[in-house]
Order: C-alpha cells, then structure tokens, then sequence
C-alpha cells in the first residue's frame, strides 16, 4: 500500500480531483490524504461541496476528473464486484439516518449482515443487537420502526448500521445536524467511543463547531472549490489567513473555542 | 491480500484458534463450534493464531465461552492481541443470547382477520368522513366564487384530459377493431355483416369506452393524486399550507375533483369516437362494408339514449376516482414506504368501484327499461 515518510497506511487518497456539474465547478484539483486511524472532518460553508465530496469518496459519484484511492486500490479501474467488496469494508452514515422505512431497527442493523455473510440468523440477531447496544439504543427500540424514533435515536439507529460490519472506513454526513445541544453532544461521545471500541477511520463532514473540536483530529476546509486549509483545529484557529480565520472565528467558532479550552 | 479462513483445533484442554475471525468467513465455524464436544475441566481458549478478529468473531467466542461456563467449565483467553481484548470486552458487556432478546409478538391468523376488518371498517368511516368534509369545502367555495382556483383547475384539466388522450384514443381505437373483428367473423355466417355496426356502436358507446376511460383515468390520475398528496404529507407541506391558513381541500382537492368532471365524460366521447372510428376501419378492411354504408347503419342503431347513457355515468366514475385518490394520499404516514402502499390501495380501490357502480347503472337501468 501507499505509505508517505511517516510510515503511516493511507486509507484515501485523492489527486486533482474535480466535479463539475455542467458548467459550474463545485470543485478543482483537490489532493489530499487521509490515514488508518485518523480523525478527519470536512468543513466549509453551505454550497460549498463537502457532501459531493463524501459521495465521490463513498464511490456513489464520480468525480469529473482525477482519481480516489480507497485502501489503496483505484476506484476508477474497479469493476463493480470488486468495488461492492470495497463498499463492505465502508460504512456511511447519511445525513437524516436513511433507514429502510419497512423495517424494524434491528432489521435494518442486521440487512449488511443477511446480504453480506452467511452467519445464520440467530448469531445475525444477537450481532444486530449488540451493535443496537453500542449505539446506545435499548433493546426494546430494535422492535420500533424509523418512523417511530426521535431525530437522535435514528442517528444512533443509522449508525449502528453504518457499523454493522465493523468496517474500517466510516463516513458521517453531517452527524449532529438537527439535533438538540444534549444529543448532539452524546452523539459525539458515541464517534469517540466507537472510535475507541472498532477503531475506524472516521471521515465527517460537519457544521458543527464543538463536534470539531471534540473528535476531529485533522480539519480539511473546502470553500471557493478548493481546499483552503488543513490541519488541526489548533492550527486552524490561529491561522491568519482572512478566509479561514473568517470560518472559525465567527461568534459560534469563538464559543466553541471557549467551551473546548475551558473542558 | 490473502485472507485465512478461520479454523479451531481442540488438544486436550486447549482450543487453538486461527486465521481471520470476521464476519464474512465466520458462518460455518460458527456452528462448528457449537457442536464441538468439551473435556471437563478448565478449557484454555488460545488467541494466538488469529490473525484479524471482528465484532462478530468476539461474539462467537464469547457466546462459546458464556455456554462453557454455564456447564462448569473454567475458561480463559489465551494471548489474545490488544483489538481482539478490546473486541470481547465489548462483547462480554453489550452481547446478549437471541432467547434473551425481546421479540415481536406474533399475530395469528383470527387477530389477523380481526385487525383487517377493523382496519375496512376505519377505511370506510374515513372516507365518509373525507366526503363529508370535501363537500362542505366545495359548498364554501361555491358561497365564496372569488376563491375558485382556476389556475388549479386549468393545470389538473392538463394533466387528467389532454395528457390522456394518446393513450385514451389508441386503447379505444384497437378495442374497436378487436370487437368488430371478433363478431364480424360470426356475423357474416348469417349473412348478417352490417349489423356490425350495431354491435360496435353500442358496446362501445353504452358499456366499453365509458369503463375503459375511467380505468386508465383511475391508474394514471388517481394514482397520481395519491402520490402527490401523499408525498406533500410525508414532507409536511401539508401542514405547511394549514399554518398559512389555505385550507388543503381547497387547494389540492377540489380542483382535481372539478377538473376530473370536465375531463372524464369528455375523455369519453374521444373514446367513443376512436372506437367506433376503428371498428369503423376494421369493418371496411374484413367485411368490405364502406364508410357510408357504417354510418348510416349506425345512426339507425345507436340513439342518443345510447350515447348519453355511457356519457351519463363518466361524472359519477370522476367523482369516485378523485376522491379515492385524494383520500387515500391523505392516509399517508410516515415514510415513503407508505406512499408506495396507498397508491397501490388508491388504484384497486378505484377500479373496483367504478366496475361496481358500472354493474349497479346496468341494473338500474334494466329496471327504468332505458
């Protein structure tokens, strides 16, 4: 696999990657490179293509031009048996849970599993239920159907099956969108413990400026169809440069900045 | 990369396991294990060999162990490496066997009944009630003229009439040549080919077009009500229109349901055109009858009573297409998987209503003697 200098397995790789959409370019020549382990977050303002960015990476879209390596491999040159066993080590949360309407919790959890392995269905059950539980879930919400769950209870729904394989690549569209302070602070305490218990590399895209500063260990900022800046949230927050500073020192960035020295 | 399929080997006391313990390869070892049989005393599980372990391997393992000492057993993990240590913590904390899991209840086949009748009877009542509601609205609107929606109106006439009439007029125009072709055969044994005319004429202008009409109408418009008031509901515009204030029967029923009565009966004298015009056709090509002689025997066959008899019927199938469609997208809740549901309810529902009253206008006209 493609290793840089520090030694560290790249689990994406992107190289002058670009999408347009007709004649408007949401963005150019993106390089970058995200390693096994990593927490990285993409940010940048709405419009400003992070989610085109997280379908392109999670090959639901593909770029205009330039290539993705996912563990190494080019996704451009895969036939599309190799990419659906490139898709069962990716997990992808979507921004309002997409959970399968016709089916309980625990169904959806346990879907990945049926399509995917050929455990028999009492170990796919008891699979489902502790991935339900490490989501934070009780037992008895597996019976209830999307329909019937709170807008955090679906997240945590979704991402439990987002994690029904234990992949090792989890993407999160979004994850604390719409969700009430408390929640959306208990969801980020999940990412980390998640992160902690089956170790993924964690890709998110977020607005969220706590979230940020809690679990993000790199932050890639995408505006004017490139990326403006990446580093960690330290390093974001003291740079000078008039456009990344205008991001992160906005009132709400100045708070979370606070709030993230004061813990 | 390679991958080892999992393996487990028993040497006296000791469980070797081996090779990647994950999800995707771990479904016969799976059963294998629980037919393995055990020594007494302590089992040593031996963790060395396992080259990449998943939460469900953790599972299989913890299970196995949780049975072992159910039945007495000592055991222990033997050199398991930091992820897998990390993976049966998890397991031996968040795991739980299936018979401790609560699951649904399962309905039998009397509940099953009981609930569906239940469930006609709610159905029924609601559509009362739906009719009940839409009429007073429409009397509002009749009081207030001012607030008719023609633009509505004007859009709906699109997309119900002129929008049909291709598919209107070929279905007719091919049931015509099928049935003048069908009993022209048998007519001309007796002699008797320029009564063709009659039965084209009558089938169609009574019985055929006014139900083909309406069945098209009911699969393309109805269904249609159905998905988009469904899919209004689903998104909350619905709610959003009453926090407005614009009453949602004003603005999403009654225009349908006024522009289906325009459009229905008059998607019916196309039909009947185009039918008798193919029947018109095909008994030119087999029975060597020319046009003249058709239409002449056609006007002494078929009296206007004939013609506004089918005509007649097309505003009650409107109404009752327009109101199953609108109702059922009213019923919608909750996911998309429902608008897919009541659509499919909205479609039988009108189809079997307009064959019903069809049947019920052939009775009642039987006894008026029309």
């Amino acid at each position: 696999m493609n290793d840089d200098a520090t030694g560290k397995e790249h689990v994406i790789e992107a190289r002058g990657l670009t999408m347009r959409f007709g004649n408007k370019t949401v963005h150019e020549n993106l390089d970058f490179d995200i390693s096994r382990g990593e927490v990285v977050a993409i940010v940048g303002g709405s419009g400003s293509g992070k989610s085109t960015l997280l379908r392109e990476m999670t090959m639901l879209q593909r770029p205009t031009a330039g290539s993705i390596r996912l563990f190494g491999q080019p996704v451009d040159a895969l036939n599309e048996r190799q990419r659906m066993v490139l898709r069962q080590r990716i997990g992808v949360l979507f921004q309002n849970g997409a959970l399968f309407g016709g089916e309980t919790v625990l169904e959806n959890i346990a879907t990945p599993l049926q399509e995917h392995t050929r455990l028999d269905r009492l170990l796919i059950e008891e699979l489902s239920a502790i991935k339900l539980r490490l989501s934070g879930l009780a037992i008895e919400d597996g019976l209830l159907y999307p329909n019937q769950l709170s807008g955090g209870m679906r997240k945590r729904a979704a991402l439990a099956r987002a994690m029904a394989l234990d992949p090792e690549l989890l993407f999160l569209d979004e994850p604390t969108s719409g969700l009430d302070p408390i929640s959306a602070d208990a969801l980020d305490e999940l990412v980390l413990q998640l992160k902690a218990s089956l170790g993924p590399t964690i890709v998110l895209v977020t607005h969220d400026m706590d979230s940020l500063w809690r679990v993000a260990d790199r932050v890639m900022l995408l505006g004017h169809g490139r990326l403006l800046a990446v580093g960690s949230m330290t390093e974001l927050a003291g740079s000078r440069d008039p456009l990344v500073a205008r991001f992160f020192s906005g009132p709400r960035g100045r708070a979370a900045l606070a709030a993230a020295g004061a813990s | 990369m390679a991958t080892t399929l999992p393996r487990f080997e028993l040497r006296s006391n000791r469980l070797h396991c081996q090779g990647h313990w994950t999800a995707r390869h771990l479904a016969s070892v799976a059963t294998l294990i629980q037919r393995q049989r055990w020594p007494a005393g302590a089992i040593v599980i031996d963790l060395e060999g396992v080259a990449r372990i998943d939460t469900a391997g953790a599972w299989v393992l913890e299970r196995l162990r949780r049975s072992l000492v159910a039945a007495h057993h000592e055991v222990t993990f033997h050199k398991p490496s930091a992820e897998a240590e990390k993976l049966l913590e998890l397991a031996r904390t968040q795991g739980a066997e299936s018979d401790q899991l609560p699951h649904g209840r399962r309905i039998g086949a009397l509940e099953a009944l009981g609930r569906q009748a239940l469930e006609s009877l709610r159905n029924a009542l609601g559509l009362l009630d739906f009719i009940g509601d839409t009429s007073l609205a429409a009397v509002r609107l009749l009081i207030h003229p001012g607030r008719i929606r023609w633009r509505e109106i004007a859009h709906a006439l699109g997309e119900a009439g002129h929008k049909a009439l291709p598919i209107v007029g070929l279905l007719a125009f091919l049931l015509g040549i099928v049935i003048t072709y069908q009993g022209g055969v048998q007519l001309r044994l007796y002699g008797a080919s320029i009564f063709v005319a009659d039965l084209v004429g009558l089938s169609m202008l009574r019985e055929l077009s006014p139900i083909i009409t309406a069945i098209i109408v009911a699969g393309r418009t109805g269904s249609a009500y159905t998905a988009q008031i469904g899919t209004m509901k689903v998104t909350e515009e619905i709610d959003a229109l009453r926090s407005i204030g614009i009453p949602p029967l004003e603005l999403l029923v009654l225009p349908k349901l006024a522009a289906l009565l325009i459009a229905l009966p008059l998607l019916t004298v196309y039909a009947d055109f185009m039918g008798v015009l193919g029947g018109m056709v095909m008994a030119n090509v087999q029975l060597d009858l020319s046009y003249t002689t058709f239409i002449d025997r056609l006007q002494d066959a078929v009296s206007v009573k004939s013609y506004l008899v089918g005509v007649g019927k097309a505003p009650v199938f409107a109404v009752v297409i327009a109101l199953i469609g609108c109702y059922q997208g009213f019923q919608v809740s909750g996911s998309a998987e429902s608008v897919g549901r009541r659509t499919t309810i909205s479609v039988v529902q009108s189809i079997l209503a307009v064959i019903v009253i069809d049947a019920l206008f052939s009775i009642a006209f039987s006894y008026l003697d029309i």
